[in-house]
């Protein structure tokens, strides 16, 4: 009982925004293009899942960020261990990352369209270099970052190396590698989504295009929702395995 | 105590160079026993932390000689392991993950670390907080988990440097008396470093006095009476005496701090 008074003490604002919005949307036909009422909206959802389109669509646009936030990772990592480990490295090496790194994602869309074709895998490219960075310069700072005494304690206590790198520094990085990962999923999905519009034959952003060419603003309207809720859930999933793999992080507020 | 477990001797060391040269220690020498408690205590910038370092492996000193147990110290190593002011504990690790550490990184098969862990755990009174993670714990109790995976390892000799600085007055109380009850246990050197005079007449046979600019040893004064001592007996009432006239602290300006104004 009390978890539903706080449910609706949470989103009551939420909810009145969107009856406000079917109240005046029904009430004027003239804005059926422009923001179809969210009853309209429900119903093109239903006729979409019939068809079987949005859960294709959202397959095929959660494959693509899954297998470049993958790539990403197993770059990013590894790169940004190294770089936050070894000042010799990443005297030479940050100025190339630092180099690209503010080129936007999106202005790689030309090229990638000339060496990949249209394509998952050039969309994927795309989600690749959004959520790279992200990733690879917050495990650097997390690495960088670990505590001296810590080390200095592990070494006190007879860990070689290797050891230290992979029981100190490793562990203490997480909570920042995590939240690269939260950050270069979020920009990933935008990025996802930017990509199909431009070049893509399935998926969220190809759904918009299409509702666009259809004159079907509600099709559009799905689209941005789904966008949202799945980018809702994809955080709620990486919290919830940081929590699986970080135990004893934040335990005491 | 005929054996020594350190020997450093004539040792200076020096930062940098030219005008931003900083002279941390000059000439120092100490001889610490095996099983001796030996206090360092001096006011901020004598060097006392450098002079643990140093013989911790952290660095190496710009000349001069360091020995333990017979070796030259050249690097860190688990027979002078360190307790930090602020615990230095594994936040990712449980009580029993921290003080299992070291002798996972010995290669202890798991039925003896269960062992070794049991009698450590039962030595600093912490049954039943073995899956905690520090954040759990209060201060004092995170500081005995440290004072535990210090010792689990068995080293020669605990290296300490103002572990209980960051502690209430009555945890520090408490912990000192532990300390002293659980070095009377286990027998091994301490080399501890405070800036409080009066802890350093609690727990230690010898006082090493340190003075700053540049860091150096100032006297050694060694303490007779017995443990748990009175710290207002006649002894070490003369002792504190002699350690604020040495570092030019008149007795009741500063209580029980050597803090004060050099």
């Amino acid at each position: 009982m009390l978890r539903m008074v706080k449910l609706v003490a949470q989103y009551w604002l939420l909810l009145a925004l969107i009856l406000l919005w079917e109240y005046v949307s029904i009430g004027n036909p003239s804005l059926a293009l422009q923001l179809p009422p969210p009853s309209e909206i429900f119903s093109a959802a239903l006729e979409l899942i019939k068809k079987g389109q949005l859960q294709t669509d959202v397959s095929a646009s959660l494959a693509r960020v899954g297998k470049a936030l993958l790539a990403a990772s197993l770059f990013g990592i590894p790169l940004g261990a190294m770089l936050g480990g070894s000042r010799k490295f990443a005297w030479s090496v940050e100025p190339v990352v630092n180099f690209f790194r503010p080129i936007p994602p999106l202005a790689w869309i030309p090229l990638s369209i000339l060496w990949f074709g249209i394509g998952d895998l050039q969309n994927e490219f795309i989600i690749f270099l959004a959520a790279v960075f992200p990733i690879l310069i917050n495990t650097m700072e997390g690495v960088r970052d670990a505590e001296r005494q810590l080390i200095r304690a592990a070494r006190t206590l007879g860990a070689s190396r290797t050891m230290i790198a992979l029981t100190v520094t490793l562990p203490a990085a997480l909570p920042q590698m995590f939240v690269g990962l939260r950050v270069g999923t979020g920009i990933a999905w935008m990025a996802l989504v930017a990509g199909e519009l431009v070049a893509a034959t399935s998926g969220l952003g190809y759904l918009i295009n299409l509702g666009r060419y259809l004159f079907r603003s509600d099709y559009v309207i799905v689209g941005m929702v789904a966008i949202g809720l799945i980018g809702l859930m994809l955080d709620g999933a990486i919290r919830l395995s940081q929590r699986i793999v970080m135990p004893w992080w934040r335990l005491v507020e | 105590m005929a054996d020594l477990a350190v020997e450093i001797r004539n040792v200076e060391k020096v930062y940098g160079s030219g005008e931003h040269r900083v002279h941390a220690l000059s000439d120092v020498s100490v001889d610490i026993g095996e099983q001796e408690f030996v206090c360092v205590v001096g006011p901020s910038g004598c060097g006392k932390t450098t002079l643990l370092n140093i013989l911790a492996g952290f660095e190496g000193p710009t000349s001069g000689s360091v020995r333990a147990f017979g070796k030259p110290v050249t690097a860190p190593g688990p027979d002078r392991t360190m307790m930090f002011q602020d615990y230095a504990l594994f936040p990712w690790l449980s009580v029993a993950g921290n003080i299992e550490y070291g002798l996972k990184r010995r290669g202890m098969p798991k039925q003896k670390r269960a062992r070794v862990l049991a009698h450590y755990v039962q030595l600093i009174d912490l049954k039943g907080f073995e899956k905690k993670y520090p954040s759990q714990l209060s201060g004092g109790m995170r500081q005995r988990v440290a004072l535990a995976r210090a010792l689990a390892v068995n080293p020669a000799i605990l290296l300490m440097d103002e572990p209980f600085a960051a502690l209430d007055a009555f945890t520090r109380e408490r912990l000192q008396d532990e300390l002293v009850r659980v070095w009377q246990q286990e027998k091994k050197a301490v080399l501890f470093i405070t800036h409080s005079i009066d802890e350093a007449i609690k727990l230690a046979d010898r006082i090493v006095v340190m003075s700053p600019r540049p860091g150096r040893i100032s006297e050694n004064l060694s303490i007779a009476s017995p443990r748990p001592r009175d710290v207002d007996s006649d002894e070490c009432v003369a002792i504190v005496r002699r350690v604020r006239e040495i570092l030019h602290i008149w007795p009741g300006s500063v209580p029980g701090n050597g803090c004060g104004p050099v």
